[in-house]
C-alpha cells in the first residue's frame, strides 16, 4: 500500500515537472516523446496495433491505442503520420483514419469519408493527403486508386484526386506532393495550388518509400518486378521534377526505405538483408539470420540508431532490433504483430 | 426441389411395386461394415458420432460440442476445420465410405459442408492411424457413410430456426429382392443475421451480422445389389452445394461470397468366398471452390483393391489403391495431375480369448517423395468381466498438399512429408450397462511440421517446427436409474513446440488448442418424452504461436426435446446457448447468442 503510494505521488511529481518544464507548444503526455513501431496485426483479425518504445527507460508498452481508447485499433494498421500535437494512423482495412492526440493517444477524431484501402498520409496546414488503393472486386481487380484530399477541422472529403494503380506513400516537398504508384512504374506529382497530377515519371517497378536527402533531391525505392532483379533507387529534382539518377541494384527489395541523420545515406532491405546507398554505392550492411523476414525499417536521428523488424510470419508478436550506424547491434524488444515500420519524435 | 420430390416418390412407388413382387429370393444380407480397417485398430478408439434426435447439424455443429475435437469455425455455417488431439487442420481426415475425401489442394475437410441430413451415420477415430488410412491422419478421423436400409421407408422432415434458418429433407429407404438402397435430398438455408456485441467499436454497440447467410442443397443416392449370395455390388453417390456469403470479421466489412460444390461416385464390388474376402474400390470425386468468381476444380479418381483372409486366429488383409489427383486452380499457373498409390497389409490375431493384438503397416509411393514406411502396433486385453487395457504405437504422415507445393507465388516442391511417432493407451472400466467410464494417455511427436513463412514479396512453406502433442481422455457414462443417463467427459491437451523457426516460439502451445475441454450430458426419457441437456467448456485458446493473444474460456449449454407424438410423428425443440454466452471460436468472428430449433418429422413404413 505505501508502495504504491509513492509510486502515486512519484508519478504525479514526474507528471507536474513534464507539465512546469515543458512549456512550448509541443505534444505533451507520457507518449509525448519516444518511438513508436506500427504493427500491422493480421489481416482480417483486426489485430493491429501501436507500441511505444522509450529510448530512456528501454520500456515498451503494446497496443497504446487500445488502452487509451479502450477499442482495438483496427484491422490492418498500415502507417502513422506526425504532425505537431497529432498522429494520424492509417487503418488499411478497416478504411479509417484515427486522429490522436500524440501527448495522450486520445482518440480525437477519425477520418473515413471516401477512403478505400487507404495507405499513407501526408499533411500541410488544414488539409490532409491520404494516398488510396481504391477497392479490389470480386475478381480482385481495382477500381480507381486516389488521393483523398481531407480537411482536417471537419474530418470532410473535400476531393479526390485519381492517380495510376496502387498509389502508396507520399511526400510533400514544398507546394508539391509526390505520390509513388506501387502496382505500377510511376511516381506522379500533384500541385497542391491546383491540386491536379502536374506530371507522371516513370521510375521503376513497384515504386514505394519516399524520402528528401540534405540536398532537397527526392529519392524513391523500387522494388523491382516479379523475379525480375531490377529494384532500383531512383533520385528526382524536387522543383523541376525530372529524373536524376538511377541505381540499379541488380536484386528486388522492399518498397521501404530509412534515412539517416544527415540525410545522406539510405538503408533498404530485402528479405533477411540490410543494404546501404551512400553516394551511388550500395553495400551489404547487414545480415540478420536470426530473423524470419524484415518488414520494416527506421532511423532514429535523435540517437542515430537504425530500427530492423521481424515480421515472426504474422504468428506472432514481432521483434524490433536496434543498430548503431557502424552495423553493431544494440539490443531487441518486442513489438506487436507485423511490425511494419516506425514513427521517430523528433523534440 | 419440387421435381426432385417427385423423382423420388416415383422411384420409391417403383421399389415398393417390386418388393411386393419379390418372393422367393431372399438372401442373407452381406453387411460391409462401415469400418472395415478397424479389427486391425487394437488400441485405437473409435466413437460414433451423434446428434440429438429431430435436428439436422452439420458435421462442424455437432463436434463443436464433443470435447475430443476443436472446431475452427469461420463463423456460424461457415468455414470450420478441426484440430484432434492437438494437432493441425491439415492433420486429419475426412472419409466417405472409406476414401479419403479431404480437399487436396488446402489437404484439409471443410466441416460445415458435411450435413448429417444425407448420412446414415459418422465415427470419430482418435490418434494417429496412418498405418492403416494413409496419409493426413495424424490427429484422427472421421468416417461418414450410409448403411443398407432394413425396411421400406419414407421420412419427411422439416425445421425451423433462428436467424431465418429453413430444412427440408426427404429420406426414403427400400428393400427390394437383391435390391436395397437408400435416397436422401436435403436443402436448408439461414439468414443468419444473428445479433451480436461488436466489442471492437466505441461504446460495444449490439449489431446484426450482415453478409452472412448460406443456401445449401444436396443428395445421397446409395444402392446396393446382391446378385448372389457371395456378391454385393454399391454404387454411392453424392452430392452437395453450399452459397454463401463469408461472415465478416469484427472490424471489416467484406463482401466475400463462396460456393462449394462437392461431387463423389463410387463403385464397390465385394466378394466373398472360401479364398477370402475381396473388395474393389472405383470413385470419382471432385470438389469446386469459387470464392469471388474465382475458381478451382480439383477431380480425383480413386481405385482400390484388397483381399482379407482368415488363417486361424490370425486375419490378413493386403490391398493398394492407386489415385490420379488433378487440379484447375488459376495460382498453379498450369493443370496439376500427378499419381500416387499406397500399398498396406495388416494383420490381427487371437492368441486367447482375452488378447487380440493387432499390426500394421504401409507404405505411399508418390514421384519425387520418400513417405516413411508406416508401421502401427495395437493391443486389447480384457481381464475379468469389467476390464479393458489397450494400447497402440504408430507411426504417422501427411503429404504436401497440392498447394504447399503448386501454389504460385511461393510453392515448395521440395517439401517433405511430415512425420510422427505416436503412442496411446487406455484403461476401459465397465460395470454392466449402468457404469463405465474410460482413461487415456497419450503421447507424440510431429516433426517436418509445414508452416508457410514470409520469404521477400511472397510466402514460401518450409518443414521447419518439430511439435510435442500429450494429453489425457476421461469419460464417464452412469446410469442411475433407467430414465436418467448422465456423461461426463473431459481432454487434457498439450500441444507443444519443441523446435520453431522463431525461439520465441519454443515450448508454446499451438494457436487454437484449448488446453482444457469438457462436456457433461444429462438425459432423461419419461413414457416417449426425451430430454436432454448438455454443458460444454472449452477452456482459454491462445491465438497466436507465442501464446501473447488468446481467446477466453466459454460455457455453451444446449437442451433439447424430443417428443414422438405418435410412431410415425417426431416433434423435437431445442434451445441451445441458452446462457447466451458470448464466444469465439476463431478470432474476431462472432458466433450467435440463444437460438432455437423447433422440427417435425413425418415416416411412412411401407413393409408392416
Amino acid at each position: 500500500m505505501k508502495n504504491r503510494f509513492l509510486y502515486i505521488l512519484l508519478i504525479t511529481l514526474m507528471g507536474l515537472w513534464s507539465c512546469t518544464s515543458d512549456d512550448n507548444s509541443g505534444p505533451k503526455g507520457e507518449y509525448a516523446k519516444g518511438i513508436f513501431v506500427v504493427n500491422e496485426g493480421n489481416f482480417g483479425l483486426g489485430n493491429g496495433s501501436v507500441s511505444h518504445f522509450n529510448t530512456d527507460t528501454k520500456e515498451v508498452e503494446q497496443d497504446i491505442f487500445k488502452s487509451v481508447n479502450e477499442i482495438p485499433l483496427g484491422d490492418v494498421v498500415q502507417s502513422m503520420h506526425v504532425d505537431g500535437k497529432q498522429a494520424y494512423i492509417v487503418v488499411n482495412n478497416s478504411k479509417k483514419v484515427e486522429v490522436v492526440d500524440l501527448g495522450t493517444f486520445k482518440s480525437t477524431a477519425t477520418i473515413s469519408a471516401g477512403l478505400a484501402n487507404p495507405r499513407y498520409m501526408a499533411t500541410k496546414g488544414t488539409k490532409g493527403y491520404i494516398s488510396n488503393w481504391g477497392n479490389f472486386d470480386a475478381s480482385f481487380n481495382l477500381d480507381q486508386s486516389f488521393i483523398a484530399v481531407v480537411d482536417l477541422t471537419n474530418q470532410a472529403l473535400l476531393k479526390k484526386i485519381n492517380t495510376q494503380n496502387g498509389t502508396e506513400n507520399v511526400l510533400i516537398v514544398g507546394d508539391r506532393l509526390f505520390v509513388s504508384n506501387n502496382f505500377t512504374s510511376t511516381v506522379e506529382i500533384i500541385n497542391l495550388a491546383t491540386e491536379a497530377v502536374e506530371k507522371s515519371l516513370t521510375v521503376g517497378n513497384s515504386p514505394g518509400a519516399l524520402a528528401v536527402d540534405n540536398a532537397g533531391t527526392v529519392w524513391v525505392v523500387c522494388g523491382g518486378s516479379w523475379g525480375g532483379n531490377d529494384g532500383k533507387l531512383v533520385s528526382i529534382n524536387a522543383s523541376n521534377g525530372s529524373i536524376q539518377k538511377t541505381i540499379d541494384l541488380g536484386f528486388n527489395v522492399a518498397a521501404k526505405m530509412a534515412i539517416n541523420k544527415p540525410k545522406n545515406q539510405h538503408y533498404i532491405y530485402s528479405g533477411k538483408k540490410v543494404y546501404r546507398h551512400q553516394n551511388n554505392t550500395v553495400t551489404p550492411f547487414l545480415d540478420i539470420t536470426e530473423f524470419t523476414s524484415i518488414y520494416g525499417i527506421g532511423f532514429d536521428e535523435k540517437n542515430g540508431h537504425l530500427y530492423v523488424s521481424d515480421d515472426a510470419g504474422f504468428a506472432g508478436n514481432g521483434t524490433v532490433r536496434r543498430y548503431s550506424e557502424d552495423g553493431s547491434l544494440i539490443d531487441s524488444f518486442i513489438s506487436g504483430i507485423g511490425p511494419n515500420g516506425f514513427v521517430f519524435i523528433v523534440e | 426441389m419440387v421435381r426432385l420430390f417427385l423423382v423420388i416418390a416415383l422411384v420409391i412407388c417403383h421399389c415398393v411395386h417390386l418388393q411386393a413382387q419379390a418372393d422367393s429370393v431372399l438372401l442373407e444380407n452381406i453387411t460391409i461394415r462401415a469400418l472395415p480397417w478397424q479389427e486391425f485398430a487394437a488400441g485405437l478408439k473409435v466413437a460414433s458420432i451423434k446428434q440429438e434426435a429431430g435436428v439436422q447439424h452439420s458435421l462442424a455443429s455437432v463436434l463443436s460440442t464433443n470435447p475430443r475435437a476443436y472446431v475452427k469455425a469461420y463463423g456460424a455455417g461457415q468455414l470450420a476445420t478441426l484440430s484432434i488431439r492437438g494437432t493441425s487442420s491439415s492433420q486429419n481426415a475426412l472419409f466417405w465410405h472409406g476414401v479419403n475425401v479431404n480437399i487436396t489442394s488446402l489437404g484439409q475437410s471443410d466441416f460445415s459442408l458435411t450435413p448429417f441430413a444425407l448420412i446414415d451415420r459418422a465415427d470419430l477415430q482418435l490418434g494417429a492411424s496412418s498405418s492403416l488410412l494413409g496419409s493426413d491422419a495424424i490427429g484422427g478421423s472421421i468416417h461418414i457413410a450410409n448403411e443398407q436400409p432394413k425396411s421400406t421407408e419414407i421420412n419427411l422432415f422439416t425445421g425451423l430456426g433462428s436467424f431465418g434458418h429453413h430444412q427440408v429433407r426427404v429420406a426414403a429407404s427400400a428393400v427390394a429382392g437383391k435390391f436395397s438402397f437408400t435416397s436422401k435430398a436435403f436443402r436448408q438455408s439461414a439468414k443468419n443475421n444473428f445479433p451480436y456485441t461488436n466489442t471492437t467499436k466505441r461504446g460495444h454497440p449490439r449489431e446484426t451480422m450482415e453478409n452472412a447467410s448460406f443456401a445449401q442443397y444436396g443428395f445421397t443416392q446409395d444402392t446396393w445389389w446382391q446378385p448372389t449370395a457371395n456378391k454385393l455390388i454399391g454404387l454411392h453417390v453424392w452430392f452437395t452445394d453450399m452459397d454463401r456469403n463469408i461472415q465478416p470479421t469484427l472490424s471489416g466489412a467484406n463482401h466475400d461470397h463462396q460456393h462449394d460444390q462437392s461431387k463423389r461416385i463410387m463403385l464397390d464390388y465385394y466378394l466373398e468366398n472360401k479364398f477370402g474376402k475381396t473388395e474393389f474400390k472405383l470413385a470419382r470425386l471432385e470438389d469446386r471452390i469459387n470464392f469471388n468468381g474465382s475458381l478451382s476444380v480439383m477431380p480425383r479418381v480413386y481405385g482400390a483393391v484388397d483381399h482379407e483372409v482368415g488363417h486361424g486366429s490370425f486375419t490378413h488383409k493386403i490391398g493398394a489403391n492407386v489415385q490420379r489427383f488433378g487440379a484447375k486452380i488459376d495460382a498453379y499457373g498450369s493443370q496439376i495431375a500427378e499419381l500416387r498409390s499406397d500399398l498396406y497389409y495388416s494383420v490381427s490375431y487371437e492368441p486367447a480369448n482375452s488378447w487380440l493384438l493387432t499390426w500394421a503397416i504401409r507404405q505411399t509411393l508418390a514421384e519425387g517423395f520418400d513417405p516413411p514406411v508406416t508401421p502401427s502396433i495395437g493391443w486389447e486385453h480384457t481381464i475379468g468381466s469389467k476390464w479393458k487395457w489397450s494400447g497402440n504405437l504408430a507411426r504417422s504422415y501427411r503429404m504436401p498438399t497440392l498447394n504447399d507445393r503448386y501454389w504460385q507465388p511461393g510453392g515448395n516442391p521440395d517439401l517433405l512429408p511430415e512425420h510422427g511417432m505416436h503412442g496411446e493407451t487406455s484403461m476401459t472400466y465397465s460395470a454392466s450397462s449402468h457404469f463405465s467410464t474410460s482413461v487415456t494417455l497419450y503421447g507424440g511427436k510431429v516433426t517436418n511440421w509445414i508452416i508457410w513463412l514470409p520469404n521477400g514479396s511472397y510466402w514460401s512453406p518450409e518443414n521447419i517446427d518439430k511439435v510435442t502433442l500429450s494429453g489425457v481422455e476421461y469419460d464417464m457414462e452412469w446410469r442411475p436409474i433407467k430414465a436418467l443417463a448422465v456423461a461426463l467427459s473431459y481432454s487434457l491437451t498439450k500441444s507443444v513446440r519443441e523446435q520453431s523457426y522463431n525461439p520465441r516460439f519454443v515450448g508454446k502451445q499451438l494457436p487454437y488448442v484449448p488446453m482444457h475441454q469438457a462436456k457433461s450430458t444429462l438425459s432423461y426419457t419419461r413414457q416417449k418424452l426425451k430430454a436432454n441437456i448438455a454443458a460444454t467448456w472449452t477452456g482459454l485458446r491462445y491465438t497466436t504461436a507465442d501464446n501473447d493473444y488468446r481467446l477466453p474460456a466459454f460455457l455453451l449449454v444446449d437442451m433439447g426435446l424430443a417428443w414422438p407424438l405418435h410412431v410415425r410423428w417426431l416433434i423435437a425443440a431445442s434451445a441451445n446457448n441458452i446462457t447466451n454466452s458470448t464466444y469465439q471460436l476463431m478470432e474476431n468472428r462472432a458466433m450467435p447468442g440463444i437460438n432455437f430449433n423447433l422440427t417435425i418429422q413425418h415416416t411412412f413404413k411401407f413393409n408392416k
